[in-house]
């Protein structure tokens, strides 16, 4: 009985994805749109696009190579430079894939991820590797690098503070664009990519929402792969896929059409995501009836952390520097503390009808893990749902074995009181 | 079936099979909840014809028939290859229902196999509360004791009764399996007696599995099942790193077979009253 197959009946307009990525991608090699800069850590898109440079998000396209399987040869390049099999695996698959790029081996890289090489960098610490991994980039690329610190969140009396703190410096950012630009930066394009962005961050909401219904219109894992456009594009194109992408999920939620056809354990992801293992993931859980409604990882837009109720809403149209410091800067769950974990929990655990929480302790990347077995503890007895901490990765396959993760989320199942 | 029919309930039987990576082990009830029979063989290379094999060897101890067998719940990694199988659960949930059945009082079990070693938080009735288990690593695991009794030239049990003779501390501080077995080799070039490095040994398994127990939080009485359990040695490195005292069924090998038998006997009871 346990080797059946059960179907997992996807959000359809998610296949309209791969066009707006490969189609972005393609972009890159267009010299007219400006020069190109590669972005480490939480990405200001927003100001790039008003300074008319192209930007490319190394964690995006590290993951986007993963899905695919094909990260291996990328890691393998960077540890044979010398990285550590302990360091970020996002930052190994960039780092190896750049090194190729300077030794000219172009050739072996897949078409589909090929990227120009930088004309200039940037770097927010979203983690502490970001900065090495961006000081790398500038050993191999030899070329200008602009890094934006965001101080740690440690309660909200240091919040405000810090958003200054951000805008402050992109200021300074804005002056490094138009130098190496050689043209004023566009504050009018600015608003409007801002208003873009919120446009955005609307439909994308209230898609989620829906999540909350039974059975769910949607899992988390469409929504982890419906997140490209709004994490890498964000155009025009963008706004009318996530348009689209909310009205299928309302009108699944009308119809009553699950994810599943029998759904009966629901469940909460913690942390980032093995990118590699999305449909394998989805088809294991499948199996015992079990679907991810909710998580918080890479789900975030304008707005959301005040509707979860973590950090003030940020969003002011009047003050857009002040607005992107807020939105992308200051919020990275691993530039927070613990006092965060409540708020990431309660919301999801009590208005999404959720069964147990599995929480994923990724190998290569201590902010994520460092608090996994507290935030167990705590899920475990605050509110009486059993947990799993799941010890893989994000991008690295040697740290996923099929078997011992469905015996491991199986076992997780078993302890549901249904 | 007539329930009420004694000389039927007789001729039930209800199995549990444990498909583990070192050995399978098989255990029949009877409807009066008694072990009718056992059986703990080596797992072979092709798991099906050690799952046949084991069958076989119980039907003919117990003279069996397939029929017989009202229901089997299969448990342990090779559980998806018992075709006789009605139901495949994991060995976390047998484990506690087994330790449950055997020492109904325990709060919390460390189960060391061959190759994982896990430690589950459960309740009075037996359900798992939490657990944690080891990752990626044999570190911990009873093929890290056989690696390094064959390192020594030594049976595991052999290894364990030297232990009990050491006197000198010393640390084989590795933590995986290769490195440890590298670096017993230097201890015994070194001229460490061979007593004290398997205390040493024993020592390092246990911090492993402290480790474990620690993220969940130990809960007493504490029960220590799977095949490692036999061994005295690192039983009371983990009592001495836990300051407890661990309670040991006389064959902790056989509780998931065991826990499976007795969901597996639940399982057919509830069907029987749900049909009624």
């Amino acid at each position: 009985m346990s080797n059946e197959k059960k179907k997992v009946n996807r959000v359809k307009c998610t296949a309209n994805i791969s066009g707006l990525m490969d189609n972005f991608y393609k972009n890159m090699f267009d010299d007219t749109k400006g020069p190109i800069c590669w972005c480490v850590g939480a990405c200001p898109y927003e100001m790039f696009s008003a300074a008319g440079v192209r930007r490319f998000q190394t964690e995006n396209h590290a993951a986007r190579i993963s899905t695919r399987q094909e990260q291996a040869m990328f890691i393998e390049v960077a540890e044979a430079e010398g990285l550590s099999e302990n360091v970020c695996s996002y930052a190994k698959i960039n780092i190896g894939f750049a090194l190729m790029m300077a030794r000219g081996e172009e050739d072996k890289i897949p078409e589909r991820y090929r990227i120009p090489k930088p004309d200039m960098l940037f770097a927010l610490n979203t983690c502490p590797t970001m900065i090495q991994w961006c000081d790398m980039l500038s050993d191999i690329f030899k070329v200008p690098k602009f890094v934006v610190d965001a101080a740690y969140i440690y309660d909200e009396n240091n919040w405000d503070r810090n958003v200054e703190y951000v805008k402050s410096q992109l200021y300074d950012f804005v002056r490094f664009l138009e130098k190496y630009t050689g043209r004023p930066f566009d504050w009018a394009r600015l608003n409007e990519i801002v208003m873009l962005m919120k446009q955005i961050a609307v439909e994308w909401r209230a898609a989620r929402e829906l999540y909350k219904k039974v059975p769910t219109p949607a899992s988390f894992l469409d929504a982890l792969i419906a997140m490209g456009p709004k994490n890498t594009v964000r155009d025009e194109a963008s706004l009318a896929f996530y348009k689209d992408f909310h009205n299928e999920v309302a009108q699944r939620a009308k119809d009553g059409i699950g994810v599943l056809e029998q759904e009966k354990y629901r469940i909460m992801w913690r942390g980032n995501f093995p990118w590699h293992k999305l449909g394998t993931l989805s088809r294991m859980l499948a199996k015992y009836d079990a679907v991810i409604i909710s998580g918080v990882y890479g789900l975030g837009t304008y707005g959301d952390h005040a509707i979860d109720n973590i950090l003030p809403d940020g969003f002011d149209i009047s003050d857009p520097l002040r607005t992107i410091a807020a939105e992308h800067c200051c919020r990275s769950y691993t530039r927070r503390f613990d006092w965060k974990m409540e708020h990431e929990f309660r919301r999801y655990i009590d208005e999404f009808s959720i069964d147990a929480v599995i929480i994923h302790s990724p190998r290569t990347c201590r902010p994520w893990a460092l608090t996994t077995y507290d935030m167990a503890r705590e899920v475990e007895e605050k509110y009486k749902l059993p947990v799993l901490v799941l010890e893989v990765d994000h991008t690295d396959p040697n740290y996923f074995h099929d078997a011992q993760v469905e015996t491991r989320i199986k076992a997780l199942l078993e302890t549901i009181k249904k | 079936m007539d329930k009420n029919n004694n000389q039927d309930r007789k001729d039930v039987f209800f199995a549990g099979i444990d498909v583990g990576s070192t050995t399978t082990k098989m255990v029949l009830l009877d409807f009066e909840k008694k072990i009718r029979v056992s059986s703990i063989i080596p797992t072979g290379p092709i798991i099906k014809k050690t799952v046949d094999k084991i069958i076989n060897i119980c039907f003919e101890k117990n003279l069996n028939k397939i029929d017989d067998i009202k229901y089997c719940v299969a448990t342990g990694y090779g559980r998806e290859m018992v075709d006789l199988a009605d139901e495949q659960i994991t060995e976390i949930t047998c484990h506690a229902k087994g330790v449950n059945v055997i020492f109904p009082q325990a709060k919390m079990i460390i189960d060391v196999g061959g190759q994982d070693s896990k430690v589950i938080s459960v309740d009075g009735n037996g359900s798992v509360l939490s657990f944690v288990m080891n990752d990626k690593c044999a570190a911990g695991t009873g093929r890290f004791l056989e690696v390094i009794a064959r390192s020594l030239e030594l049976s595991i049990d052999e290894m364990a009764i030297l232990s009990r003779q050491s006197k000198k501390k010393v640390e084989v501080s590795s933590m995986c399996t290769v490195f440890a077995e590298s670096e017993v080799i230097s201890l015994v070039s070194q001229g460490v007696e061979v007593s004290d490095i398997a205390a040493a040994i024993n020592r390092s398994i246990a911090r492993r599995l402290v480790g474990l127990v620690q993220r969940i939080g130990l809960q007493l009485p504490l029960v220590m099942t799977g095949g490692v359990a036999q061994n005295k040695g690192v039983v009371k490195a983990i009592e001495d790193a836990l300051n407890i005292d661990i309670l040991i069924s006389t064959e902790p090998q056989l509780t998931g077979a065991l826990g499976a038998a007795h969901i597996a006997l639940q399982r057919f009871q509830e069907r029987s009253d749900s049909i009624e």
